[in-house]
């Protein structure tokens, strides 16, 4: 099996169950829950379906590429499914079987494992999957995000493809044992990504810079949320400007306002990495992002309820 | 006899969770059947669970209620008829909203009544009820939601199987109705089958690879276990019980990693082995971990599971491995100057001063416990490296681990036994040690735990409410444990405290003063002895509280069950609190007396009474034997010889007025008694006893 083999039966079988396949977030997110369209979508009444592969990074779990199955970026394949289907757990065991694990001759369980994300406030319940003892997946039934008490509850699973397809064949790492795909291994695709990173992340980043760059992103994310737009009928759509139809619902710019809540959360990872950070102030940093990401997730909600953002949407 | 079987099928439900759940449920069945008159005196009730399902089975339930006379009292007859006697508006109401004919209604008592006959409700209309009201009230630690409901529960509900008499009990929980087909193994026999009985269910189930009696599933655990083991896995309770509530079909098998990992440290392969994996370790005849293991499967093809099993163990081990040879080229020495870099807290610098201060205050603790000169120098040590391992790579990938790596490291560079331990279990010691390895550890612990309270508490950071992010209430419950174990005198906890606090100054860091360390201290240490000491009546601890509460918790606890067997003796309460009360009466009203003059240098000579000079005479020959008893903390003699004072107290105040208008009179009491008092508040202030009925 090859990673890329895993990823597309992956796509074809969650395809195949109603799932949107979407393309990874173009921001650096520590987990594929920060994508908008898990974290937006989960807000909300409306159903929503959809697997997509995301590239995470995590700098401070970096280990200059000597542990056979740690990285500093690696790939999640996140699947979400809004309201949670009766039979989930059932769908999940049957893409167990799609990529080539057979769950009668494996031995699969559903250990127990809630999960949280303070910087995102969110919180859900559920299990980590293991298959032999391996844990393979984390399983979540969200119930909270940005703080907000979900409902319709969205269900999350979150693969790790390197380690299943590592795995699937019996191998020990992923810089000796992957097999990208066409012959192509891992190691030739992403290595020495690894490497650069991981001495730029716990070297070289200018410490400096990162806390600037912390205040700037957050100084602009709440600038960005707070700036009310409005449908402009001269203009014929929404716009920034003061003259616009001050009569009209406001729109809020979640989605720019969120982009820079991720980068203040990559720009920490790099400053925790490089070990400027103490224990309490980390926690008053992390509260920090929480705070931008929360206001999203409310004028998100706010403007579901608009009317003016459904007219925009379906424009 | 008609016979009700309930089932309950979830996704996966938290092992530690499943046997108090269905335990809940069966409990609410049966009140319900109870409340309801639907059972009879000889029912039986059995359950089962497995992390999928909660069973309950009852034999001896009524297939209907009895039918029953109902009597409802009405307005009184006053307000029922008119004075001609005519029905008022009010009783028609009552009568209206009862379905009932005025003609019908009785008069009695003054009131008028109405009678009906109520008919027994079916078991399956009342069981529709109570069945879904037991499900609903399972008291879970932690609940969610699902899909589009609103129901929280641990984890989703799959199926309802409610059967009553060989009928379906009808009912509907979130999506879910209630039926009488179950499911087999999720993945050997997952097809729908109908039950109709507890034993059916049970004996389907077996039938389709769930053994569903918990009891059973734990017997083949052990059973499998020990001979696939040769009787040599370690099947603590723990972890066994964990394995009954993640299975449904349990099978031991037994598997190895490769023998290389055995070089890795003891604590490092148990707790891969247990606390990651579930699986059980197992040692050889001379008690050492081997490179096999049992694990506890659910389901799968042996060999797949055995080399997944093994997979996963060798790529826990070749990651601690790596850890553990990159570190080997370091020494503990080394490791601790690394601790430098780590922030213990901003206002209080470093891991590494940390260290330093621990080990200061680990001699000082020995020094005071009477350990030996040898013992006090493996304190300091241990006390110096216990941090160390805080920058080893093994304790960074293993958090868990933190003080095993630095003991077994330190056992590799051939550290003194007594050392290797106090590092190793510095952060959970035996608590009544029996040798002096035990012993440093035990020190080292009260070493780290006052540095901590002393930093914390010297910057402000006091427990509040619910909320104590430093553990700093858990540092406290340790040290007195300490304390109550140590068979040797110690010194005060707040000793501890205040020396920890001046090597902090000793360091150059800004903390606040004694005083204000030692309150915040106190604040925690009366909560503390309250739940730990709470089988000792709480006016007695008050009581030696209020006395003085800076002392030894051994002699707190001791003053506290002597103070606690006077407490019983109203008239020698009453007795000891005059003389306590009535001196800190004249103080608090700013009357000048010396309150500490010595009784030896009261001059009877200048004494009025003679129950003044008997009182006295009799305190004065106490006066030493009570001081040397509290000195020696032999408090229960010190209460009978205080007991001596009773007779001549009530004269004293039978012919005393203390409070004249004679000042120089009126000072002299005073002082007298002020002595006196203090003999009795060198046990408590018995002023704080409770009398009942005052």
């Amino acid at each position: 099996m090859t990673l890329q083999d895993l990823i597309r039966r992956l796509d074809d079988y969650w395809a195949s169950k109603g799932c949107l396949i979407l393309q990874p977030y173009d921001v650096e997110v520590g987990a594929g829950t920060m994508h908008p369209d898990t974290v937006f979508r989960s807000l909300g009444p409306k159903p929503w379906s959809a697997a997509y592969v995301q590239p995470s990074r995590r700098p401070a779990d970096g280990r200059y590429t000597r542990n056979p199955m740690r990285n500093q970026r690696y790939f999640q394949y996140q699947v979400t499914m809004k309201p949670s289907p009766d039979d989930i757990v059932d769908l999940y065991m049957g893409s167990l079987n799609a990529i080539g694990f057979n769950v009668t001759q494996n031995d699969v369980r559903l250990v127990e494992d809630d999960w949280e994300s303070p910087s995102m406030g969110a919180s859900g319940v559920g299990w980590e999957v293991w298959l032999n003892g391996a844990e393979i997946t984390q399983f979540t039934f969200f119930q909270q995000m940005g703080g907000i008490e979900l409902n319709p509850v969205t269900a999350e699973i979150t693969y790790g493809p390197e380690r299943l397809c590592l795995m699937l064949n019996e191998g020990m790492s992923f810089w000796e044992d992957l097999e990208w795909g066409n012959g192509i291994s891992y190691r030739e695709v992403n290595f020495d990504l690894e490497l650069q990173h991981n001495v730029y992340n716990f070297e070289v980043a200018d410490i400096e810079m990162l806390f600037q760059l912390f205040e700037m992103y957050e100084k602009e994310s709440k600038r960005t949320i707070e700036t009310v737009c409005r449908y402009d009928a001269s203009l014929g759509r929404v716009g920034a400007s003061e003259e616009s139809n001050s009569g009209s619902d406001p729109v809020y710019l979640v989605y720019p306002a969120f982009d820079l809540a991720l980068k203040c959360s990559h720009v920490f990872n790099l400053l925790d990495a490089r070990g400027a950070l103490s224990p309490t102030e980390r926690g008053a940093y992390i509260n920090r992002i929480r705070a931008r990401a929360r206001a999203c997730c409310l004028k998100y909600v706010e403007m579901l309820d608009s009317a003016v953002a459904t007219k925009t949407s379906l424009a | 006899m008609p016979h009700l079987v309930l089932e309950v099928g979830c996704e996966e439900l938290p092992a530690h969770s499943v046997r108090r759940a269905v335990e809940s449920l069966a409990s609410s069945v049966m009140n319900g059947l109870r409340e309801s008159k639907l059972i009879n005196e000889d029912f039986e009730l059995r359950t089962a669970c497995t992390p999928r399902r909660l069973i309950v089975g009852v034999d001896g339930v009524l297939t209907k209620q009895a039918d029953e006379t109902i009597e409802k009292r009405g307005p009184s007859k006053q307000a029922a008829f008119d004075s001609d006697g005519n029905p008022t508006k009010a009783l028609e109401g009552f009568c209206r909203s009862n379905g009932a004919d005025v003609s019908a209604v009785e008069v009695r008592d003054d009131y008028v009544w109405i009678r009906a006959d109520a008919k027994g409700r079916t078991a399956h209309e009342v069981l529709s009820e109570v069945l879904t009201q037991a499900i609903q009230s399972i008291p879970f630690d932690k609940t969610m939601r699902w899909g589009s409901g609103r129901m929280r529960f641990a984890r989703p509900i799959r199926w309802i199987l409610a059967v009553f008499d060989r009928s379906v009990v009808p009912f509907q929980i979130e999506t879910v109705e209630s039926g009488n087909h179950s499911y087999g193994h999720r993945f050997l026999c997952p097809d729908p089958f109908e039950a109709h009985s507890f034993r059916e269910l049970i004996d389907s189930l077996r039938d389709r690879f769930v053994e569903a009696e918990p009891a059973k599933r734990e017997a083949l655990i052990r059973k499998e276990a020990a001979e696939r083991s040769e009787n040599k896995a370690i099947l603590s309770d723990s972890l066994v019980d964990e394995n009954v509530f993640l299975t449904e079909w349990p099978h031991a098998i037994e598997g190895s990693f490769r023998e290389e990992f055995l070089i890795l440290p003891r604590p490092v392969l148990v707790t891969a082995m247990a606390k990651h994996e579930r699986f059980f370790p197992i040692e050889d005849e001379t008690g050492d971990i081997t490179n096999r293991f049992i694990s506890i499967m659910n389901a799968g093809d042996e060999g797949v599971v055995r080399r997944g099993n093994e997979w996963v163990l060798n790529a826990r081990f070749n990651d601690a491995l790596f850890f553990y040879q990159e570190d080997s080229r370091t020494s503990l020495e080394q490791f601790l100057e690394r601790t430098e870099r780590i922030l213990f807290q901003e206002k209080l610098g470093s891991i590494r001063q940390r260290a330093d201060r621990i080990a200061s205050l680990a001699m000082r603790i020995a020094e005071q416990a009477s350990l030996s000169q040898e013992e006090v120098k493996w304190c300091f040590e241990a006390g110096r490296l216990c941090k160390a391992d805080l920058s080893t790579g093994l304790v960074s990938e293993l958090p868990s681990l933190q003080g095993h790596v630095g003991g077994e490291y330190a056992r590799k560079e051939k550290y003194p036994e007594a050392i290797c331990e106090g590092i190793s279990n510095h952060y959970d010691p035996d608590y009544s040690p029996s040798n002096s390895h035990q012993s440093v550890a035990l020190v080292v612990m009260c070493a780290d735990q006052s540095d901590r309270l002393a930093g914390y508490l010297g910057i402000g950071e006091a427990p509040k409410g619910s909320s104590d992010p430093y553990a700093l209430r858990k540092a406290v419950t340790m040290l007195v444990h300490a304390q109550l174990g140590w068979s040797a005198p110690m010194a005060a906890i707040h000793d501890w405290i205040e020396s920890a606090a001046e090597l902090y100054r000793e360091q150059r860091f800004s903390i606040d003063p004694n005083a204000q360390i030692i309150e915040r201290f106190d604040a925690i240490l009366e909560g503390r002895y309250e739940s730990m000491l709470s089988e000792i009546r709480y006016d007695a601890r008050e009581a030696v509280w209020s006395a003085n509460h800076r002392q030894p918790s051994k002699q707190f606890l001791e003053r506290a069950k002597a103070v606690a067997e006077l407490a019983s003796d109203i008239a020698f309460v009453r007795t000891a609190r005059r003389p306590i009360n009535i001196v800190s009466s004249a103080k608090s009203k700013g009357i000048e007396f010396d309150e500490d003059k010595g009784l030896e240098t009261i001059d009877p000579s200048t004494l009025e009474h003679d129950a003044e000079k008997k009182l006295l005479e009799a305190a004065c020959a106490i006066e030493p034997k009570v001081s040397n008893l509290v000195e020696s903390a032999n408090y229960h003699p010190v209460a009978a010889t205080l007991r001596e004072l009773s007779a001549p107290i009530d004269a004293y105040f039978e012919s005393v007025m203390v409070m004249t208008d004679d000042e120089a009179k009126r000072r002299i009491r005073l002082e007298m008694l002020a002595g006196i008092a203090r003999l009795f508040l060198s046990l408590g202030d018995f002023s704080k006893i409770v009398i009942e009925g005052e």
